[in-house]
C-alpha cells in the first residue's frame, strides 16, 4: 500500500466507494450483501466529495435529529449537492431545495443516497 | 362592523416565519420603535410586541414570534410559538390573524411552515419578501398565482423601503374572521385513517377545535418519544399515538416521513406554477454567494479572516469600551461626591453614595461592552457571517460539547462574561448553550485584572526571561516573569473552561443529544437600524433584570461592611469589627489551607459582588488612601511588609499571591454574572450550581497550588 502512487490511491478509493469492498474494520455498520463482496454500495451524504450530487434514498435510524432533517426538506427523492467540507473533519455544507444547509458529519452519515427504484 | 370591534379591542396579529426570512425587518418597519420586549412566563423565550395603526383606523398589536422552521416543537422557541398559535398557552389570547412571512428566494422550505399554518385554519395573510433577490437572478415569481394556489391573500413587501406595508395591513385587516379553506395537501390512506382516529380522540379528550386537534394529531404521529409531545395533551392521546405508530410500522409506513413528504409534494406543485427560473437555475442563487464563500469558508483564508474579525470584536469590547466605561464611572463618582457635599453626613448619605450609587455604578459600567458586543453580534448575524464562523469553529468546539457559535460568547467573556452570556442566545442547541453559559465566567474577564496587577506588581519579581538587544544599548523585553504569570492566569482560565465543558458534556448533560443542523443564509446587507434596536433592547433588558438584583446585593454588602458601627474605633479598624470583618475571621480556618489569612477573607467576602472590589477592600483593611496611583504603591508596600504577629512570618509571599490569583481565576465572584445567568436560564438553579462548582474548583485549585508550592519549598 505504501508504495502506491497518489493516483493509484485515489483510484482505489473510488473503487472502494463505488463498490462495497469489505475491508477489515470498515463499513461494518452497513448491511452485508447476500450476493458477495462486490455490490453497488449505499452511499451516505457524508461520503460525497465537494461538487458531487446525490438523491436521498432514506434517512437511516431513529436518531432525534431525523425529524428535523426531514422537515428541513431532506425527504426521500430530494436531490442535493455537496458544496464543501470543513477542515479537520468539521461540518459539511450542502445545497438542498435551493438553499444552503450545514450539518455535522455524524448527522450526514444517516442520510443514505441512491436511486429509489 | 368589523372596524367597530377593532377599535375597541385592537387586532392581535402574529408574525410567523422562518429564521432569516426578513421577519424582524418587517416587524421594525411596521411598528417603528413602538415595541416592547419581555419574556413568556416560565421560559427564556423572548416576547416582542409592537403596535401599528391599521388603514381602517383601528389599532393592531403585532406579536413577533421567534423564527421557526416548523410548528413541530424541537426547541422552547418552537413550543411557545406553537402554543400561542394554537391558543393553548395559558394567559395568552390566541392571535386573530397570522401574518406569515415567506422568503421568495427560499420558497420551498418557507412554504413548509406555511402548510402547517394553513392546517390551523386561522385567518392568514402571506407577506412575500426578498422578491428582489429572485428577480436579480432573473427569476420570476407570480404572487397572484401563489395566492390562488395557497388560498390566502399574498402581498409583496420590501420592508427596507417601506413598500407594500399599507396594502399588507389592509389585507390583514380584512382577513380578520376569514377562516382558511380546506387544506391542499393529502395524506396517504393509511396515515390519514390513523390521523383521523387520533384527531377525534384529541378533540374529545382535550376538548379542542377540530383544526387544532388535527395539527396535534399529526405532531403526535410524527414525534417519537413521549417526553417530546406537547405536555398539555391528555396522556391517552400519547398512548394512542404510540399504538398508531406501531400499527403503521407493521405496514412498513413511517408516518413522519409520509406526512412531511406529502407536504413537500404539495409545495412542489405550488412552486411549479409560481416560480419561473431561467434555464441555468441550478447554480443560480449561489453564484455570488459561492464566490464569497470560497474565501470566507476557505480552509486557510477562512480562518485568517475569522481571526481578523474576532480581533476587531475583541479589541472593541476590551479596549474601545474602556473610555465610555471610565466616563460612566467618573460620572457616578462625581455624582456621589456632589451628594456628599450637599447631604449631611450620616448613615443615609453613606447608604446612597456607597451602597446605592456603588451598585448603580457597577451595573451601568457594563453597558458600553454590552452595546458594542450586541452591535457586532447583530451585524454578524444579519450579514450571514455568523453561520459561516460557526461552520469553521464547530469541529474544535464540538469536541467538548460546545457549538460553533459558542466561540463569540467565550471570546467576549475575556472582556466581561455578562455580554458573553447574553450573546449565547444565538446558539440553537440547548445543551451547547447551557454549557457555554456555565463555563463562560472562567475566562479571565477585565474585572480580574486589578487583582492580577496588584498581586503580580507586589510579589512577582520583574525578571526578564527573553530579551533582544536593540541598537543604542537598549533591550526589548519579549518575555518577563510578570508577563508570563499574567499569561498563565489567562491560560488557566481557558483550560479550566474547556475542561469543565468537556466534563459537563460527558456527565451532567450527557442525556441531551446535540444538534447542529444550521442554515447558511445568503449574504445580505445588514440593517444599522435593526442593529441599533437590538443593542438598545439588550441594554434595557440588562438594566431592568440584572440591575435590580445587583442593586439589592450592593446595598446588603454595604450594610454588612458598615454595621455594627463602632464609632469609638479609629476608621481603619472599623471594617474589622463589622459583619464582614467578623465573617473574615470566621472563615479563616477554611481558607488558611489556601495560604490566606482573615484580611484576605475580608477581601474575598467584600468582593463577592465584583472581583475588582478586592483591591479597594484591601486598601481599607490596610488603611491606605483612596488616591489611585500612590494608593496602589502604598498598598503594595504594606502588603509586602505585613507580618503575622503569631508566627513572625510574612503574610503575603509570592506563593500566597499566586494562590490568590488562582482563586480569582476560578471563583464566581461576580453577582452581575449570576443575575444574568438567572435571567438567561430562567431560574436560580443554574446560577446556584455555577456558583457552587466554581467555588469548589477555586478552593481546590488554590489548595493544590499552595500546598504543592509549600512541598516544593516555595512558600
Amino acid at each position: 500500500m505504501a508504495a502506491r502512487g497518489k493516483r493509484d490511491q485515489n483510484l482505489w478509493r473510488n473503487i472502494k466507494q463505488t463498490y462495497d469492498i469489505e475491508t477489515a474494520g470498515s463499513m461494518s455498520d452497513r448491511p452485508s450483501s447476500p450476493h458477495g463482496a462486490l455490490r453497488r454500495k449505499a452511499l451516505s451524504l457524508a461520503d460525497l466529495k465537494p461538487g458531487e450530487c446525490g438523491t436521498i434514498l432514506r434517512l437511516q435510524g431513529n436518531f432525534c435529529g431525523r425529524l428535523r432533517l426531514l422537515e428541513m426538506g431532506l425527504t426521500p427523492g430530494t436531490h442535493l449537492r455537496m458544496i464543501r467540507v470543513a477542515a479537520f473533519g468539521g461540518p459539511i455544507d450542502i445545497e438542498v431545495r435551493g438553499y444552503q444547509l450545514s450539518l455535522r458529519r455524524d448527522e450526514a452519515a444517516a442520510v443514505w443516497l441512491g436511486d429509489n427504484e | 362592523m368589523q372596524e367597530d370591534s377593532n377599535e375597541t379591542r385592537g387586532l392581535t396579529i402574529a408574525l410567523v416565519g422562518n429564521p432569516n426570512c426578513g421577519k424582524t425587518t418587517l416587524f421594525n418597519a411596521l411598528t417603528g420603535l413602538r415595541q416592547k420586549v419581555g419574556n413568556y412566563p416560565g421560559v427564556t423565550v423572548e416576547k416582542k410586541i409592537g403596535r401599528a395603526n391599521l388603514p381602517g383606523g383601528g389599532q393592531a398589536h403585532l406579536l413577533d414570534l421567534p423564527g421557526l422552521y416548523s410548528l413541530t416543537p424541537h426547541s422552547p422557541d418552537e413550543l411557545i410559538a406553537r402554543e400561542v398559535l394554537l391558543g393553548v398557552l395559558p394567559g395568552e389570547p390566541q392571535p386573530q390573524v397570522i401574518l406569515n412571512i415567506v422568503d421568495a428566494s427560499n420558497l420551498e422550505r418557507n412554504l413548509y411552515l406555511t402548510s402547517q399554518l394553513l392546517d390551523t385554519g386561522m385567518p392568514m395573510v402571506i407577506a412575500l419578501t426578498m422578491v428582489d433577490s429572485v428577480e436579480k437572478e432573473e427569476g420570476i415569481i407570480d404572487a397572484a398565482a401563489l395566492e390562488t394556489a395557497v388560498g390566502v391573500p399574498v402581498r409583496v413587501v420590501v420592508a427596507t423601503k417601506k413598500q407594500g406595508l399599507a396594502e399588507l395591513l389592509a389585507a390583514v385587516e380584512s382577513a380578520d374572521g376569514q377562516e382558511v379553506r380546506k387544506r391542499g395537501w393529502t395524506l396517504s390512506p393509511a396515515v390519514a385513517t390513523e390521523t383521523l382516529k387520533l384527531q377525534q380522540l384529541v378533540q374529545r379528550e382535550g376538548s379542542m377545535k377540530p383544526r387544532v386537534a388535527f395539527t396535534e394529531a399529526l405532531t403526535l404521529l410524527m414525534q417519537e418519544g413521549e417526553n417530546s409531545a406537547a405536555p398539555y395533551l391528555p396522556v391517552a392521546a400519547r398512548h394512542a399515538a404510540q399504538e398508531a405508530r406501531e400499527r403503521l410500522a407493521e405496514q412498513g409506513v413511517d408516518p413522519a416521513s409520509d406526512i412531511i413528504e406529502a407536504r413537500y409534494a404539495w409545495i412542489a406543485d405550488v412552486c411549479e406554477g409560481v416560480l419561473h427560473h431561467p434555464v441555468e437555475r441550478r447554480r443560480g442563487p449561489f453564484m455570488t454567494n459561492d464566490r464569497v464563500d470560497r474565501v470566507v469558508m476557505h480552509p486557510f483564508w477562512g480562518y485568517v479572516l475569522f481571526f481578523v474579525v474576532m480581533a476587531v470584536v475583541f479589541q472593541s469590547i476590551f479596549s474601545w469600551a474602556k473610555f465610555p466605561m471610565e466616563w460612566l464611572q467618573h460620572g457616578v463618582e462625581l455624582f456621589a461626591t456632589g451628594l456628599t457635599k450637599i447631604m449631611p453626613a450620616g448613615d443615609l448619605r453613606d447608604l446612597i453614595t456607597a451602597g446605592v450609587l456603588g451598585g448603580v455604578g457597577s451595573t451601568i459600567v457594563f453597558l458600553p461592552q454590552i452595546l458594542l458586543l450586541f452591535f457586532f453580534v447583530s451585524l454578524l448575524e444579519d450579514t450571514g457571517y455568523m453561520a459561516r464562523a460557526a461552520f469553521l469553529m464547530d469541529r474544535l468546539m464540538s469536541r467538548v460539547g460546545l457549538h460553533g457559535k459558542s466561540f463569540i460568547p467565550l471570546l467576549s467573556s475575556f472582556a466581561c462574561a455578562i455580554p458573553g452570556i447574553m450573546a449565547t442566545r444565538t446558539i440553537g442547541d440547548r445543551k451547547a448553550r447551557l454549557i457555554t453559559i456555565l463555563v463562560a465566567p472562567l475566562m479571565s474577564c477585565s474585572a480580574r485584572l486589578p487583582v492580577y496587577t496588584l498581586m503580580i506588581g507586589a510579589f512577582v519579581p520583574g525578571r526578564r526571561l527573553l530579551a533582544v538587544p536593540l541598537p543604542g544599548g537598549h533591550e526589548l523585553t519579549l518575555l518577563s516573569l510578570p508577563g508570563v504569570t499574567m499569561l498563565a492566569m489567562y491560560f488557566l482560565g481557558m483550560v479550566a473552561a474547556f475542561g469543565i465543558a468537556w466534563l459537563f458534556h460527558r456527565t451532567l448533560l450527557k442525556g441531551i443529544p446535540p444538534t447542529f443542523l444550521m442554515e447558511l443564509p445568503p449574504y445580505r446587507v445588514p440593517s444599522l437600524k435593526a442593529a441599533a434596536i437590538q443593542m438598545v433592547e439588550r441594554a434595557w433588558l440588562f438594566l431592568k433584570r440584572a440591575g435590580t438584583v445587583i442593586l439589592a446585593v450592593s446595598v446588603v454588602l454595604w450594610a454588612l461592611s458598615t454595621y455594627p458601627k463602632r464609632n469609638d474605633l479609629p476608621e481603619k479598624d472599623r471594617i474589622q469589627h463589622s459583619f464582614v470583618g467578623i465573617a473574615g475571621h470566621a472563615i479563616e480556618p477554611a481558607i488558611s489551607p489556601l495560604g490566606f489569612d482573615w484580611k484576605m477573607g475580608i477581601g474575598i467576602i467584600s468582593s463577592f459582588a465584583a472581583r475588582e472590589v478586592f483591591v479597594t477592600a484591601m486598601g481599607t483593611v490596610y488603611n491606605v488612601g483612596e488616591s489611585k496611583e500612590s494608593g496602589n504603591v502604598n498598598l503594595i508596600e504594606k502588603l509586602r511588609a505585613d507580618v503575622d504577629p503569631r508566627t513572625g512570618r510574612h503574610v503575603f509571599t509570592p506563593l500566597v499571591a499566586v494562590s490568590l490569583m488562582v482563586y480569582y481565576v476560578l471563583a464566581m465572584q461576580c453577582m452581575s454574572t449570576l443575575a444574568v445567568v438567572r435571567r438567561e436560564t430562567n431560574g436560580w438553579k443554574w446560577p446556584a450550581f455555577q456558583f457552587g462548582y466554581m467555588f469548589v474548583l477555586a478552593w481546590a485549585g488554590s489548595f493544590v497550588t499552595y500546598q504543592a508550592g509549600r512541598l516544593l519549598g516555595w512558600g
